[in-house]
């Protein structure tokens, strides 16, 4: 049956009307409430933004970028410099320490054995940052557990002074951010199809070149993931450098705590947190931007 | 006008077209396969009938009234998709029953249809089984089942024997097709495989490059394609280039000319193509080139218990021809061997 | 002289190598050593802080329980205190944050619109966000506001906090769902709120329960930006840790700390065993 010529609708009915609502509206009512908490950052954001340039008196009311002047004061561009330098630190040593696990973690076969180290993975994130410093402290104490290893493996002769300095902090500062590092690249290895080890396997590359070569270069957008979340998570860190750094590691957060109580000076408080929030958001920019490159180079090589 | 009409369907996302100038008229009560690649948009077809794409342009009608604008879950069209999204949280008895729940039938009413279903389908003691623990072939016949709990006017199949393995998919084609001649329904099938398509269908629309290729029953779509593409996608065949010579004579590239049947519309000099089916080729020994007869050198010939394949290169074309062990004088690469190309068999394309 | 050659298992690609997976156990041994070293030290006798401990006894948690049930009101009353706001936070969290989850998971994997990828990349700002400026700027809004609020303040806080999980979670859960049942159940003749509740939410479940044990922990566990809001009347449990540990490490927090880190425990394995590693991602 050959398809019959063209029938000319001539039907009186009317047009009936579009249906629904189109579906960007759709979307963005059923993301409305999480839109409004999530404006609550933005709102704070604003706000601090003006009370930065506000001035001690007239919160609100004036205007003035001593505020600011005052952060260039060399104790607290030490400061800047100081938070910037661990946060980086701590991102390279969190990341190079969660590629192992990731990548057992992702390869796991036992179900059992994947809840274990997920559990392991995520306490250091959930638990009370406060309880995990006490910990530290035990730790990093003069008669703590890694001084006498310390002196027992003949290492060093008299304790060594790991609290209440940048060491401890650091220690503190990659703990408690692992599991930021661990998990983005978990999954990126996972969706590294094992087939593609098997392939460079077959082509003669030994364990180590499979993974130096295929495994980290094809996980290398979750280890900036990682890299990225755990730099911005330590950046503004408030209680590991307050335990376990005493008066000594101003990182930018306590900063901000210190011209609330005692000083109550709001103005500078917002001013270094505006410092704090323009780094955070410079640095996931960058890294959305190179990964986001690179996703691309990849899509289209497929 | 009953049945379903579609009339200058178009499908675009964003510039891509995923299908367009669709001018169908579905009788009632047939099996209606559409077939073709894959991307060649039967899916997208296949699911603006279902209401769930939208048109981007022209009309479905269902005697007589536009459904266009109505929305998936008013339709009454009964779908079986390609992964066959059986409810892994309810049982056998419950998925069947769901379209039914939804439209207020009494639990007794529900469950006499179900048991109704059951039957036929033959799966009667599965009704409290959980779907996970159906096999591929009991999970196929429970989605149609479902499909059909609500007696909808048409149903719609998305590809639905593509996961099953070879053996099982030849059986499930007989009895979806059985089952659908038993309740007389409207039935659209999506799929790339022509085979099952001649097996299962009345009618046959051939969709590529985003149109409609050609309607028709699957024999006179195998028998005379309208276009190549048709010609290429169904069956296997042997598409050559030819020059017209007038009354009904055309040149071979090698120079040989053969006797087709006339054609009024072609002029001489035309560049035409050609098919001709591998099972109408004729071999014989060797002799010299006559009528339709050409003289050829075999070049590749493949056995596969059943038929023999024997590829023939002669005037300038690469023939392949079909026949069976007891018609073979087994040939091998290199033999000399007359082709005969029956006149009748010989089909111009496009005309 | 036998030929039988005992077959070294030899590895095949992909597989996890003993080394790796021994390094991994070391690194992670040293992520969870402050929560070890904690719980080793509530069952020290001595009171000083030395590691590892000259003797074992339960004396912590005697006092600790001394603490529970001692006649000195301020004490009791505070911890008691502490301990339901903390629960009623934690439970007002897990709810409000659920709720406002499950719909922008719903949009953030059914719907194709427009900003989507601007709205996931929200969706993570919390996690990075200063709490410390968060903290100031909550404390500045709440502050000037003519009334007082002060649960709700904290609930709001830690809704915020929570919401990346949870959505992370829930988003997860819905894609591994897929979209093929919910058209099944339009087709079928359910309307399309009526395919959701019928079919997605029932598959959800344990991706739901999962983000909201989430929600809970996080909520329960979270001290900063909690100090910036808190008052004398409303304090949750770190907070109230915190204050008695102000002066002096008194080695009473590690049992309390003990009980906390057990219930952590506990509700993240309850998760994984609800969702496995797909639901907890980033």
């Amino acid at each position: 049956m050959e398809h019959q010529p063209l029938i000319q609708s001539v039907s009186a009915a009317e047009p009936r009307a579009k249906r629904g609502v189109s579906p960007t509206v759709r979307a963005w009512l059923f993301l409305t409430p999480s839109m409004l908490f999530l404006g609550v950052l933005i709102a704070a954001s604003l706000l601090v933004l003006r009370m930065s340039v506000g001035t001690k008196g007239a919160e609100w009311t004036g205007f003035s970028l001593a505020s600011y002047a005052q952060l260039l004061e060399p104790y607290y561009l030490k400061s800047l410099l100081l938070t910037l330098r661990l946060a980086l630190i701590s991102a390279v040593v969190a990341v190079l320490l969660a590629i192992p696990v990731a990548y057992t973690m992702s390869r796991l076969t036992s179900p059992f054995v994947r809840r274990i180290f997920l559990a392991a993975v995520l306490l250091p994130l959930l638990v009370n940052l406060l309880l995990q410093s006490y910990g530290w402290l035990v730790i990093l104490g003069p008669g703590g557990m890694l001084n006498q290893a310390l002196m027992g493996l003949g290492l060093i002769k008299r304790p060594v002074m790991l609290l209440y300095n940048q060491n401890g902090v650091l220690m503190g500062l990659v703990q408690t951010a692992f599991p930021l590092a661990v998990l983005p690249i978990a999954s990126a290895m996972r969706g590294v199809a094992r087939t593609y080890e098997e392939a460079a396997a077959t082509l003669g590359a030994s364990r180590l070149q499979v993974f130096r070569q295929i495994v980290l270069p094809m996980s290398l957008p979750g280890i900036i993931t990682g890299a990225t979340l755990v730099f911005a998570y330590n950046a503004s860190s408030f209680v590991v450098p307050l335990l376990l750094g005493g008066r000594r590691v101003p990182m930018l957060a306590v900063m901000v705590h210190d011209q609330i109580a005692p000083l109550m000076n709001w103005p500078a408080a917002s001013a270094a947190g505006v410092v704090l929030i323009v780094t955070t958001l410079a640095i996931m920019t960058l890294s959305e931007y190179f990964t986001g490159r690179r996703r691309r180079r990849m899509e289209a090589s497929q | 006008m009953t049945g379903l009409i579609l009339e200058n369907v178009e499908k675009h996302y964003g510039s891509a077209c995923a299908v367009k100038d669709v001018n169908l008229h579905l009788p009632e009560g047939k099996l209606v396969c559409f077939l073709g690649p894959s991307g060649c948009g039967k899916t997208t077809l296949l699911r603006m009938i279902a209401g769930l794409e939208t048109l981007t342009g022209g009309e479905i009608r269902l005697d007589g009234e536009d459904i266009g604008h109505t929305p998936a879950h008013q339709r009454n069209f009964g779908m079986v998709f390609q992964s066959l999204a059986l409810f892994p949280h309810m049982t056998v008895g419950e998925n069947i029953a769901y379209p039914l729940k939804l439209r207020g039938v009494s639990k007794a009413d529900q469950q006499a249809r179900v048991v109704e279903l059951l039957q036929l389908i033959q799966l009667q003691e599965m009704i409290d089984r959980p779907v996970s623990k159906l096999s591929g072939g009991q999970r196929q016949r429970v989605a149609i089942a479902r499909a059909i709990a609500s007696r909808p006017k048409i149903l719609l199949l998305d590809e639905p024997l593509s996961a099953l393995d070879a053996k099982l998919r030849e059986s499930m084609q007989v009895e979806i097709r059985q089952l659908q001649q038993r309740l007389n329904i409207t039935t659209i099938m999506v799929t790339h495989d022509q085979r099952e398509a001649m097996t299962m269908a009345d009618i046959v629309v051939v969709l590529g490059e985003h149109r409609v290729q050609q309607v028709g029953t699957p024999i006179e779509i195998y028998r005379h394609p309208a276009n190549e593409f048709v010609a290429d996608f169904i069956g296997s065949g042997n598409i050559f280039p030819a020059t017209a010579l007038g009354n009904g004579k055309v040149g071979l590239p090698g120079g040989d000319a053969l006797q087709v049947p006339i054609c009024s519309s072609i002029v001489v000099g035309e560049k035409v193509k050609m098919l001709i089916r591998p099972e109408d080729l004729q071999l014989s020994h060797p002799q010299a080139t006559a009528g339709n007869r050409l003289l050829g050198k075999v070049t590749f010939v493949r056995d596969i218990g059943a038929t023999i394949e024997t590829t023939v290169e002669c005037s300038g074309v690469s023939f392949t021809a079909l026949s069976t062990p007891c018609q073979g004088f087994g040939l091998s690469i290199g033999n000399p061997v007359s082709v005969t190309l029956p006149a009748e068999a010989c089909r111009v394309l496009g005309a | 002289m036998s030929t039988l050659i005992k077959k070294r298992h030899s590895l095949l690609p992909g597989d996890t190598g003993k080394f790796a997976g021994v390094l991994s156990g070391f690194i992670l041994l040293l992520a969870v050593l402050p929560i070890l070293t904690m719980i080793v030290m509530s069952f020290s006798g001595a009171s000083n802080l030395d590691f590892p401990p000259s003797s074992y006894s339960l004396q912590w948690y005697k006092a600790a329980w001394n603490t529970f049930v001692s006649p000195d009101s301020s004490d009791v009353l505070s911890l008691g205190k502490a301990m339901t706001t903390s629960l009623m936070v934690a439970c007002l969290t897990m709810v409000f944050a659920t709720i406002i989850a499950v719909p922008a998971a719903y949009a953030l994997t059914r719907c194709e619109f427009r900003g989507k990828a601007v709205a996931m990349q929200l969706m993570s700002l919390p996690l990075v966000f200063p709490m410390v400026v968060l903290g100031l700027a909550l404390l500045l809004v709440f502050d000037s506001l003519p009334f007082h609020m002060t649960t709700s303040r904290l609930v709001i806080a830690h809704v915020i906090l929570a919401l990346p999980f949870v959505v992370k979670n829930c988003t997860a859960a819905m894609l591994s769902i897929g979209t093929e049942v919910e058209e099944a159940a339009q087709m079928l003749g359910a309307s399309p709120t009526r395919a959701i509740v019928d079919v997605v939410v029932p598959l959800m479940k344990s991706g739901i329960l999962a983000g909201m044990l989430l929600a809970f922990i996080v909520s329960f566990n979270e001290f900063t930006v909690t100090y910036f809001l808190y008052t004398i009347d409303v304090m949750t449990v770190p907070i109230w840790m915190y204050s008695r540990t102000v002066s002096s490490l008194d080695p009473t927090v590690f049992s309390f700390a003990v009980l906390i880190v057990l219930i952590d425990f506990v509700l993240i394995w309850a998760l994984e065993k609800l969702v496995g590693e797909g639901g907890v991602s980033f």
